[in-house]
């Protein structure tokens, strides 16, 4: 060969290799080409609709106090309130989460109709929406779990990776993945709604199924597998919703029987306080920890909602804001007791809108005014805690000032991991909460 | 004479190769082949619909009990299946605790190996809502004949949890 042949050849064999796409073996073209500050981020949604004035402005003593530190004397034992004897411990002994990253005091649920489903899909797709409640349709722009698994590289191909886990169903269960182009079901994010399914009712549901041996597995598949290809053609992937593979569906259905048999020898969080202590949101994170502990995913949403009742009782509101305080605290402190999501997770909390300054009609037992949220100026205020690691986020700092909208969650979530700028333009408008990292 | 002789055998040979070339021609009979009018359809053809939650549990568990779906049960078994994002491991679940009922109504195992042809074509009339085709009939027939694993109840869970089992 010709030295000037070799040269040809050799560059252009070097062309071909820069040019050519990447193909990992996941199937995945390309990984994603932004730095990750930590391989977990947990988003926790203090949802329901909290106003400032009741957690960080502690109006009424701390009602969050083993999340903030005390600005007004602390917890007071007011008429109706829970007993201080009756709250558990602090999960995090002698220190206050806001210690663990950065407070950030006011910010704003900017656009919209402050109602929940609005504020959930404003948090998980990062886009102010004035969409009307339909109670099964998908968000209309992807959630930030299609960003995540179709933008953040080989590892996040998994919907095991993924999870969105809500205190309850009603529209809920459509926000694991948007009806956008591009996107949907096939990115989406395993849903849970841990307490209709881990139940008497589910058990009698699911839960005393069939065993077949593996040999009648592979019979099955096979069968199974003859069947799917004669209807190819006609079959509609979407309505199955997110899927997971063969051997993942076969983990999902053992993480089942696991939770199912955590019950019927009595679930932990039997010990988590006295009787009463435990309610739907703590139930919500008793589940979430088996979901982070069992997967250990890299992105997971909860949602927290027992503080709704302040339509009806605010001395219920607060009873709750005080056990969803405690729920907080105790996610971080599995997070961090965990090996493999210890100092590697950022964990967000906001609420997913506030509530109105003025009360509606409805007084409860202690002549205390119950509160709507129909988007006035309070029920935009909301605060937010980022918390991680101290070389990610700036430990037990506090941005007093605005700073923040719901709508920076999303892309601050996609920065973390390190897909936002595989992202494409003009779907994300906010912005990343930079002023928190370290 | 010699010329003669020559003209006389060259038409006599002429002639043979006439009469040769001419027995060997033969009438071409005129052959169209064709094939008898099959319909064509593809398998579960014309199900464009999918199936609602309520829709599918209480189908699955008239196929399988044969009965109507208690409302109670309905009621329960729908917020389990809403409760599970991916509607295949709660549809695999809910059929594979159908399956596990004492009360099951499908085919024993000897009834299935006594008439396997009647066994798979009631099977998909029962599920899929209609007879299988030849390429069907033969492939089931086939894993129930060589595959000792194959029950009544690997059948119906592997149909009932196909694809084509969610619409309709």
């Amino acid at each position: 060969m010709k030295r000037r042949d070799f040269i040809k050849k050799a560059g252009l064999t070097a062309a071909g290799a820069v040019v050519a796409p990447y193909i990992l073996p996941s199937g995945r073209l390309f990984a994603a080409t932004g730095n990750r500050k930590v391989n977990h981020v947990v988003f926790c949604m203090l949802a329901g609709g909290i106003r400032n004035n009741e957690s960080v402005k502690q109006q009424e003593g701390n009602l969050m106090s083993t999340m903030l530190k005390d600005v007004s004397g602390g917890y007071a034992e007011e008429p109706g309130f829970l007993n201080v004897g009756d709250i558990s411990a602090n999960p995090l002994g002698g220190r206050r989460l806001q210690e663990f990253g950065s407070l950030l005091k006011d910010v704003r649920f900017a656009e919209g109709p402050t109602g929940h489903y609005n504020g959930h899909i404003t948090a998980l797709t990062g886009r102010y929406t004035t969409a009307n409640l339909n109670l099964r349709s998908n968000p209309d722009y992807p959630t930030i779990f299609e960003y995540y698994r179709k933008h953040a590289g080989d590892s996040a191909m998994s919907a095991l990776n993924a999870w969105w886990i809500s205190d309850s169903l009603g529209p809920y269960p459509s926000l694991n993945y948007s009806s956008y182009p591009g996107y949907g079901a096939g990115y989406g994010a395993n849903f849970m709604q841990p307490s209709s399914l881990i139940s008497n009712k589910g058990y009698n549901a699911i839960g005393n199924s069939l065993n077949f041996t593996a040999d009648e597995k592979l019979s099955t598949e096979k069968i199974r597998s003859f069947c799917d290809g004669n209807f190819a053609a006609q079959f509609s992937a979407e309505s199955v919703g997110v899927v997971n593979s063969i051997t993942e569906r076969e983990q999902l259905e053992l993480f089942l029987n696991e939770l199912f048999n955590d019950s019927i020898s009595g679930a932990d969080f039997l010990n988590w306080g006295v009787s009463g202590w435990v309610n739907s949101d703590l139930t919500n994170v008793y589940y979430t920890e088996k979901v982070l502990e069992k997967f250990k995913p890299e992105l997971t949403v909860l949602n927290l909602q027992a503080v709704d009742i302040c339509h009806s009782n605010f001395t219920k509101y607060c009873n709750n804001l005080v056990k969803a305080d405690w729920g907080v605290s105790h996610l971080w402190n599995f997070i961090q007791s965990t090996p493999g999501l210890a100092n590697d997770t950022v964990m967000i909390v906001m609420p997913e809108h506030g509530r109105n300054s003025e009360p509606n009609t409805v007084v409860d037992a202690y002549g205390r005014p119950a509160y709507d949220h129909t988007s006035d100026d309070n029920s935009r205020e909301v605060f937010s805690m980022i918390l991680g690691p101290d070389n990610v986020i700036k430990q037990d700092h506090e941005i007093s000032s605005l700073y923040g909208e719901s709508i920076d969650i999303a892309p601050t979530i996609a920065n973390l991991l390190g897909f936002d700028v595989d992202i494409p333009s003009g779907l994300l408008p906010g912005k990343v909460l930079t002023d928190v990292y370290a | 004479m010699n010329m003669l002789v020559y003209k006389k055998n060259k038409s006599i040979s002429l002639l043979l190769i006439i009469i040769v070339l001419l027995a060997c021609s033969k009438d071409e009979k005129e052959y169209v082949y064709q094939i008898d009018e099959v319909e064509i359809s593809q398998a579960g053809a014309e199900k464009p619909n999918v199936k609602t939650s309520t829709e599918y549990i209480s189908i699955a568990y008239a196929d399988v009990f044969g009965s109507n779906v208690p409302t109670n049960l309905l009621e329960d078994l729908k917020k389990i299946y809403e409760s599970f994002g991916d509607k295949g491991v709660a549809e695999d679940l809910i059929i594979k605790n159908f399956l596990n009922d004492n009360s099951v109504q499908i085919p024993t195992n000897q009834e299935m190996e006594e008439n396997i042809s009647l066994f798979v074509t009631n099977a998909y009339e029962k599920v899929f809502n209609r007879a299988p085709n030849e390429a069907e009939l033969w492939f089931l027939k086939d894993c129930i004949e060589k595959d000792s694993n194959v029950s009544p109840e690997v059948v119906y869970y592997a149909l009932m949890t196909s694809n084509e089992y969610r619409q309709f």
